[in-house]
């Protein structure tokens, strides 16, 4: 019954395979910037969020920091004294409840220390947390638009800036920030849309294998089976190897004129306001074609992620049923033969 | 819908492993029924702290947080515990139907995460859809509605901890043959149920009922259990009605139905019986049931609209105001310095620098957010209006007008004629340019009413974007006969009339349909309820009986 301590196994979730993508492409280049979920309950959303913990590496941080800072040199200022050891731990990932103040999400004036010892304290919120790791939002849609709008200006600058309570902090957070949320509950603003660097629409399963291989598993996982556990763990493991190697080769990745070309064109085409839909599609075809091990980014790379870096880039059309899917589909088609 | 055996088998099943079932969602009323019930689950489960919570429970009353009256008294830290501090709670949520989207999104979490919480939630909304939000309730296995029940009949044998305990330690060995499973599975699609969770606990229901006679397979009984306790309150509609009346909502599962049927006969049996069992236990308002479930989110999910609310986040500052200090306030310093520093003298000193602040001096921050409303008109000038009553339509809108004078409201107008919306005024406060535009409204052409609704559509969103409560009024005869598209055709009207009122509800935006043709019109009435809203005929109603109802609207 108290099996849940281990999280569920990344590879071992079935199907969803644009989701894994999204997430496994951010994970090598946390620049591409955030990713949304749209989808009914119910389709893996949160499984795949707290299966990272067991996908990600360790990170190396300096033990205690609040800040998950890898090296004593690179503390913020407003950081407590702390002795220069360092630990590794997993790769935060950090859940955003839906209630979460402002105070909680950016850090705010300790009240404890002020109250009981007189001091002006910084008391480091969910932005310091997540620092280097997730950040995870569940029903997005449903959270106050002033967070959102502070969570991805801080996930955009990798910074935090609190300027409260006659305190005057400035302390890094890098982190993706992941939301996922249900369309029937209620919709985001275009312009916060616009701002998660990749969007992935997820479906419940129709086929009847499916979700009898969902359901094996499920029940594999909650008996704590060890040969489940081994053989997804090692699944993981490969793929994290992979991620790292990806990592690795993500400079090395040559990005020639003619994709450059395709994806402006894709772009004018769609119509899209701005530079970021050209700038995450580039990028996240070249994070892709790392994962794959290629050296250079081709059309082919670019015609596979073109729908989830910029299918919640179209304008909004409330009378078309075909979904944006579809819409990014034939224009895709269109334009890169 | 349910009966206590069927009720004590769910319980029987759920002392086995109450963590992954998430809970019980309960819809009662308060007496006698309502107290057995609770008793038995709560005996069920006695290793386990219970916690009785409430809708208003806040972040520092369930995760914990500084106790600051009672450090301020101290002078030391003291730290109060939340109820989901402590891993394995039972968490008894009264009035569920009153839970917030926030409060029930994070009860979601700390069920479905690694804490082992579980929820026992008692909806006691009288009307279906008062209702707690699904983001819990999808991830309680047991829903139970024992608000039809005789407390004579509702005689709940006593559980043996003895039989809980080996069912607890046989389950390891019970193992369903995939064939079950899939049974389970195609049952559920079959039944509209299309969340994957869902099956996963039926096959946990099956294989602890087997666990109960020790068997190491689950029998049919077994299955057709879980069938009646998971499937039964969430079924959408069953196989043997008339696919095309009855569509699933997100998936059409027939064509995999088919497949399995060629497959193998033998199984479709199993599949026949879970599908009855099902049924056996079904409400009779089952539909109205499913209806409730997604009216519900209107009900749930309102953000705080309404004329002004007064909160400690935003807004004009008011005051700041003594209290009971939580996590959700935020302390005006200066205030509860400037309360603290005259009594320095006579408190007692807890070291020399600090000052001596004691709880009486916390200020807390209070804003005033006011949240502007907008009343949008949507006016039919079309030729059939234009001669039925538009004279009528004007006087009755410029009474609503100074109507919203009175409260400040902003409001503007569409007029939708042709085969186009033209936003006539846009937001203003400005009752004269209202009136005039008004008068000078011109008559005649086709009725585009999906366009003049898409046009009040765009202006809601927009003014809700800035922070105002839009209400929609339409004013029409109905008649519809342009589409979206600018083509005339009258089911094309109708349909995408309808598809946008769809989207107005769930954008909940009130709304209401103001019928000025001399005759009802049917579409118009069928277009209120898409809307979820009021539907007058202008010939029975005066004027003012319309300044009342877009009150009733707005309130």
């Amino acid at each position: 019954m108290t099996s849940y301590k281990q999280a569920f196994p990344f590879s071992a979730i079935v199907g969803q395979e644009e989701m894994k993508r999204a997430i496994i492409l951010t994970a090598i280049d946390p620049g591409i910037g955030g990713v949304l979920i749209f989808g009914d309950r119910g389709t893996g959303k949160s499984t795949v969020i707290r299966s990272l913990v067991g996908l990600m590496p360790l990170i190396e941080v300096v033990a205690g920091c609040p800040y998950n800072s890898p090296t004593m040199k690179e503390r913020p200022d407003c950081a407590e004294p702390l002795d220069n050891i360092l630990v590794k731990i997993p790769t935060p990932i950090v859940d955003l409840p839906l209630g979460a103040t402002e105070d909680r999400v950016t850090g705010a004036l300790d009240i404890e220390r002020a109250l009981t010892k007189g001091e002006k304290a910084f008391q480091p919120g969910l932005l310091a947390q997540a620092h280097r790791g997730y950040l995870y939002i569940d029903e997005v849609n449903l959270l106050d638009d002033h967070i959102v709008d502070l969570l991805l200006d801080v996930a955009a600058s990798g910074e935090n800036l609190v300027e409260r309570e006659g305190l005057s902090i400035r302390h890094p957070a890098k982190f993706v920030l992941v939301g996922s949320g249900n369309p029937e509950e209620g919709e985001l603003r275009p312009q916060l849309l616009d701002r998660f660097g990749l969007s992935v629409e997820v479906f419940t399963p129709n086929s009847v294998e499916d979700r009898i291989e969902i359901i094996e598993r499920r029940n594999a996982y909650e008996s704590g089976s060890a040969t489940f556990f081994k053989r997804w763990k090692s699944a993981d493991t490969r793929l994290r190897n992979k991620v790292l190697d990806a990592r690795e080769n993500l400079k090395d990745v040559k990005l020639p004129k003619e994709v450059l070309a395709d994806c402006a064109n894709l772009c004018i085409a769609l119509g899209s306001d701005g530079l970021r839909g050209e700038l995450t599609l580039s990028r996240t075809a070249r994070a892709y074609a790392a994962f794959l091990g290629d050296q250079t980014v081709t059309r082919k790379h670019l015609k596979d992620i073109a729908a989830t870096a910029l299918r919640h880039r179209l304008r909004r059309d409330p009378l078309d049923d075909a979904g944006s899917t579809t819409r990014i589909e034939t224009l895709v088609a269109d334009v890169l033969g | 819908m349910s009966d206590a055996p069927l009720f004590f088998d769910a319980i029987r099943i759920f002392a086995v492993a109450p963590a992954q079932f998430g809970g019980f969602w309960l819809r009662m009323r308060p007496g006698p029924v309502y107290d057995a019930a609770l008793t038995a689950i709560t005996k069920s489960v006695p290793a386990k702290k219970h916690r009785k919570i409430h809708p208003g429970f806040g972040d520092d009353a369930l995760y914990g947080s500084l106790d600051l009256a009672q450090t301020l008294a101290d002078g030391k830290l003291i730290h109060q515990k939340g109820v989901l501090s402590r891993p394995g709670a039972v968490l008894h949520l009264v009035m569920a139907e009153r839970a917030k989207p926030a409060l029930a999104a994070k009860l979601g979490l700390a069920v479905d995460g690694d804490t082992d919480h579980t929820l026992i939630a008692c909806d006691e909304g009288a009307e279906p859809e008062e209702a707690l939000h699904p983001i819990v309730t999808r991830r309680l296995a047991f829903h139970f509605d024992l608000n039809e029940i005789l407390p004579s009949r509702f005689d709940l044998p006593t559980l043996s901890y003895p039989a809980v305990e080996a069912a607890r330690q046989h389950l390891k060995q019970v193992k369903m043959p995939v064939e079950q499973t899939k049974d389970l599975v195609t049952a559920a699609l079959a039944m509209g149920i299309t969340d994957p969770n869902i099956p996963i606990f039926a096959t946990l229901v099956a294989r602890i009922s087997a666990a109960y006679t020790a068997r190491d397979i689950p029998n049919e009984a077994d299955i057709l259990l879980a069938a009646k306790l998971i499937y039964a309150p969430r079924a959408i509609h069953f196989a043997n009605e008339e696919p095309e009346q009855n569509p699933p909502p997100q998936s059409d599962p027939m064509p995999e139905d088919h497949k399995d049927d060629g497959a193998s006969g033998k199984q479709s049996a199993l599949e026949d019986k879970v599908l009855e069992a099902t049924q056996a236990v079904l409400p009779k308002g089952l539909l109205a049931c499913v209806l409730a479930q997604n009216k519900m989110r209107n009900a749930g999910s309102s953000d705080g609209s309404g004329a002004h609310q007064i909160g400690n986040r935003k807004g004009r500052p008011l005051a700041p105001k003594s209290g009971r200090p939580s996590s959700d306030k935020r302390i005006d310093l200066v205030a509860t310095l400037r309360r603290a520093i005259p009594h320095q003298n006579t408190r007692p000193k807890i070291n020399d620098t600090a000052l001596a602040i004691w709880p009486d001096d916390l200020r807390f921050k209070r804003f005033e957010a006011r949240s502007d409303r907008l009343v949008i008109f949507a006016v039919d000038a079309s030729g059939s209006a234009a001669a039925a009553r538009l004279a009528e339509a004007k006087g009755a809108v410029e009474l609503l007008l100074s109507e919203a004078y009175v409260r400040r409201d902003h409001i503007a107008l569409i007029a939708f004629r042709q085969t186009d919306a033209e936003l006539l005024l846009p937001p203003t406060r400005s009752i004269v340019s209202a009136k005039k535009r008004l008068a000078a409204l011109p008559g005649g052409g086709g009725t585009p009413l999906a366009t003049g609704l898409k046009s009040s559509l765009d202006l809601a969103l927009s003014a809700k974007r800035r922070g105002m409560t839009p209400a929609l009024v339409l004013l029409s005869d109905g008649g519809a006969n342009i589409g979206l598209d600018g083509i005339a055709g009258r089911p094309q009207a109708r349909e995408d009339a309808d598809h946008i009122a769809k989207l107005i509800r769930s954008a909940q935006i009130k709304a209401m349909v103001v019928d000025i043709g001399r005759r009802p019109d049917a579409h118009l009435k069928s277009l209120s309820t898409q809307l979820d809203g009021a539907y007058i005929q202008l010939p029975n109603a005066g004027a003012e009986d319309i300044a009342q109802l877009v009150e009733l609207t707005n309130a």
